[in-house]
C-alpha cells in the first residue's frame, strides 16, 4: 500500500468519524425516534466502519515497516 | 423532550464528541506524517474517545426512548400520551401513569417486554414503530390513526403481573378473579381486556375501527 493510499483511508476514517460523531451529537441534542434510531443504527455502524478502516491502514504499516509480517526490504527484492 | 443541558450523560456524550472531533479536525487541517506518536493519537480520536461518545449517548438514548414524552413526539401517539398524563383521566393508562412507579415512563413500563431478553425485543420493537410511524402513519392526521392503528399483537398480561402478583386474599376474593386466576397467571387471557379492567385507552376503542 502506498503512502498515498494510507493518507487518503486515514483521511476517510477520519471523515467518517467525524459523521458519526455528529449524528450521536445530534440524538443527545435532539432526541427524536429518528434521531436516536439513526444515531444507534447509522451512526455506530459508520463509526465502526471508520475504526476498521484504521486498523486496515495502520496494520498495512506495520507490515510495511517490518513491525508485522514482510519487511518493506524483503518485498523489494 | 426532556432538557440536554440538565443531564450530565449528554456533557460527557457531547465532551467526548468534541474532544474526539479535535483531533480529528486537527489531523485532517495539519496533515502530520503517519508516526508512531500519530498513530496512537488518531487511535485516540477514531476509537477510544467515539466509543467512550457511544456508550455514554446509548445510555442516555436508553433513557430517553423510555420517557412518554418521547413517545407523543410522532403526533398519532398524542392522544395516548395526553391521556395518560391527564390528572383528571380515569383511563387505566392514567391511573398507572399517576403511580410514581411508572410516571413519565408509563408507557415503557407496560408496553415493554419481560421476558429472558426483554430490553432487545423492545428496543426492536420500538424499530419497528419506528419504520411503520415514518411508512403508514406519519402523512395522516391522529383522528385518522385512531382508527387503524392497533397493537401487533394482543396485550400481553406479564407487565400487569410485575406488579399484581395476583396472590393476595383480597385479590382471590373477587369471584371473577378466582374462575379466571389460573388462566391469567398463564397468560391466556388478559386483565386489560373489555368488561374486566379495560380498555386501557378508551377513548381509542370510542371511534370505529375497521
Amino acid at each position: 500500500m502506498t503512502d498515498r493510499m494510507m493518507t487518503m483511508l486515514l483521511r476517510g476514517a477520519c471523515l467518517l468519524t467525524l459523521l458519526a460523531l455528529l449524528l450521536m451529537v445530534w440524538s443527545v441534542i435532539l432526541p427524536g425516534p429518528l434521531s436516536v434510531v439513526i444515531a444507534m443504527s447509522a451512526g455506530q455502524g459508520i463509526g465502526t466502519f471508520a475504526f476498521g478502516l484504521y486498523l486496515f491502514t495502520i496494520l498495512a504499516d506495520l507490515r510495511r515497516s517490518g513491525v508485522l509480517g514482510e519487511r518493506r526490504s524483503e518485498r523489494q527484492k | 423532550m426532556d432538557a440536554w443541558m440538565d443531564d450530565p450523560l449528554a456533557w460527557m456524550t457531547l465532551g467526548l464528541a468534541g474532544s474526539a472531533a479535535l483531533i480529528l479536525i486537527w489531523y485532517l487541517v495539519r496533515r502530520p506524517p503517519l508516526d508512531a506518536a500519530t498513530k496512537v493519537i488518531l487511535l485516540i480520536g477514531i476509537a477510544v474517545l467515539p466509543i467512550g461518545a457511544a456508550a455514554s449517548g446509548n445510555i442516555r438514548g436508553f433513557a430517553v426512548s423510555q420517557q412518554r414524552e418521547f413517545c407523543g413526539s410522532c403526533h398519532v401517539m398524542t392522544p395516548y400520551t395526553s391521556d395518560s398524563g391527564d390528572p383528571d383521566s380515569e383511563s387505566l393508562a392514567a391511573v398507572h401513569g399517576r403511580n410514581h412507579w411508572f410516571g413519565e415512563k408509563n408507557c415503557y413500563t407496560c408496553h415493554s417486554d419481560y421476558g429472558m431478553f426483554g430490553t432487545v425485543v423492545t428496543k426492536l420493537s420500538g424499530l419497528r414503530h419506528v419504520y411503520e410511524y415514518y411508512t403508514k402513519y406519519h402523512a395522516i392526521p391522529k383522528e385518522q390513526a385512531l382508527k387503524e392503528i392497533r397493537l401487533y399483537k394482543p396485550f400481553a398480561n406479564t407487565p400487569c403481573l410485575q406488579c399484581h402478583s395476583t396472590r393476595p386474599a383480597f385479590w382471590n376474593g373477587v369471584p371473577d378473579h378466582l374462575g379466571a386466576a389460573e388462566d391469567l397467571r398463564a397468560g391466556k387471557i388478559g386483565c386489560a381486556g373489555s368488561g374486566c379492567h379495560g380498555p386501557v385507552h378508551p377513548f381509542s376503542k370510542e371511534v370505529e375501527k375497521p
